[in-house]
């Protein structure tokens, strides 16, 4: 699973941290997310969505190798 | 998240925390006063003392938590982050921890009868604690 939650969070100048606790979740999740070492719950994956203004879609990609 | 609910669940925990803490210190007391010093004696004050610490630690963190509630708040995050708890399930925790304490206890009552059992029991015990913490220690890289 790729996303562009790094991307968005330069975009709206946001740390991991802050992230992380807007959407009720840990740093290192954020991090593990970002690498791609863990793949979100839906429920998690739809806050980070809805923090941003996006759909899941536009956040999360999946990769078809996957 | 629902704040409120989970300070009761803490305040809850706490009335387990002291139970418990005076639980392993009136054992620790009855078996150093009536029971003849020995090595099963030994194991169990040893046993009372660590859990009885245990249980303090436990109680003075959360009822700092309960004071202030944005340590609250990152209580709750702590506790209900879905990575930890796909780490911990994979550790096999609670269950892991839970079993090794009965096997402990256990061990503390065997002790009194046969010594070799009782440390078969307690090494047994600190093993899968071992191994359930070598689990976690990879998940937590690898996740």
């Amino acid at each position: 699973m790729k996303t562009r939650i790094k991307e968005l969070r330069k975009q709206h100048r946001l740390s991991q941290e802050e992230l992380a606790d807007a959407v009720g979740t840990t740093r290192q999740t954020i991090t593990s997310i970002e690498t791609g070492k863990y793949v979100a719950s839906l429920p998690l994956a739809y806050r980070i969505a809805r923090h941003f203004g996006l759909t899941i879609e536009e956040v999360f990609v999946l990769d078809e190798e996957e | 998240m629902n704040l409120e609910a989970y300070r009761k669940k803490v305040q809850r925990r706490l009335v387990w925390m002291r139970l418990l803490a005076v639980a392993f210190i009136v054992v620790e007391l009855v078996v150093s006063r009536f029971v003849p010093e020995g090595n099963a004696t030994n194991f169990v004050w040893g046993g009372c003392i660590g859990g009885a610490l245990v249980a303090l630690v436990i109680l003075a963190q959360q009822r700092r938590a309960l004071k202030d509630d944005e340590k609250l708040r990152k209580l709750y995050i702590t506790e209900n982050d879905e990575r930890k708890r796909a780490i911990r399930a994979r550790a096999g925790l609670p269950m892991v921890i839970y079993l090794s304490l009965g096997m402990v206890m256990t061990a503390a009552v065997v002790f009194f009868f046969n010594e070799t059992v009782a440390i078969t029991l307690a090494l047994a015990a600190v093993a899968q604690m071992l191994a359930s913490l070598v689990v976690k220690l990879v998940c937590m890289k690898t996740m």
